[in-house]
């Protein structure tokens, strides 16, 4: 897929992207390459409603300091980088890197990724959080990362049983058995236009 | 998509286990039939012959 495809398909409007997606696929045989990097994607601050671009990038030894269940982290993030086959994203502002809005650890597995975890800020969680649409940001990142690395888009992770029916709401996401849900090529397009629309 | 989609509110999504057998299983099998059902084979081009 190109990008001018893409572009096309933008034009064309959503329905008919995929149905575009959908013939190629059937009459062509070949694997869905979405090329997306012009998009920029972007977290609202709840206070004064503005919108702020974000960058998503790997986690540096320097951040290891700011991501600790100290510092409020719900997860042990340090861990995370014990396992080679991850990899830890972090979302910040664009020009604020040493600010991490949120975090995101993935696993490119042979034919989708897996998204271990994900976590918001703790200064971005419940009600008072500053910056909303952190998750869905990192989410919609996980579904580019799969189609660039050739899985079409799709996603699989654990979801507590509690918020199934949110993750089908808002993801569009998939319950395939026991807490495992996926987000498949259709859904993981959608979130990339919603998340990652210009600004 | 019918209307407006509700923003995903949560705070973290997964946990630090490892998946057991029987997931990867399900998973493998899942995406194996969704790969499936997203490839028809190529059929030859049919020629019509005439006596």
């Amino acid at each position: 897929m190109c990008r001018a495809s893409y572009e096309w398909g933008l034009t064309l409007g959503k329905d008919s992207f995929f149905l575009y997606l959908r013939t190629v696929k059937k009459a062509e045989n070949i694997v869905v390459d979405l090329e997306i990097d012009e998009l920029t994607n972007s977290i609202r601050n709840t206070i004064s409603g503005d919108n702020f671009p974000t960058d998503i990038s790997r986690i540096i030894n320097s951040d290891l300091k700011k991501i600790t269940k100290k510092e409020g982290w719900i997860f042990n993030w340090k861990s995370e980088l014990r396992h080679p086959e991850r990899d830890v994203y972090k979302l910040t502002i664009v020009n604020n890197q040493s600010v991490i809005q949120g975090l995101i650890s993935l696993e490119v597995k042979s034919d989708h990724v897996f998204m271990h975890l994900v976590e918001s800020a703790p200064f971005n969680k419940g009600k008072s959080k500053l910056y909303s649409g952190v998750p869905g940001n990192l989410v919609a990142f996980a579904c580019k990362l799969s189609f660039q690395r050739g899985n079409d888009g799709n996603i699989a992770f654990l979801a507590k049983s509690r918020l199934i029916d949110h993750y089908r709401e808002t993801l569009d996401a998939k319950h395939v058995g026991g807490l495992l849900m996926t987000i498949d090529s259709e859904a993981a397009f959608r979130l990339i236009n919603r998340y990652f629309a210009n600004i | 998509m019918k209307g407006k989609k509700k923003e995903l509110d949560v705070d973290f999504i997964g946990g630090q286990t490892s998946l057991t057998k029987e997931q990867e299983h399900i998973l493998k099998e899942y995406f194996q039939k969704i790969r499936k059902s997203n490839v028809t084979p190529r059929k030859g081009k049919s020629v019509k012959i005439t006596a």
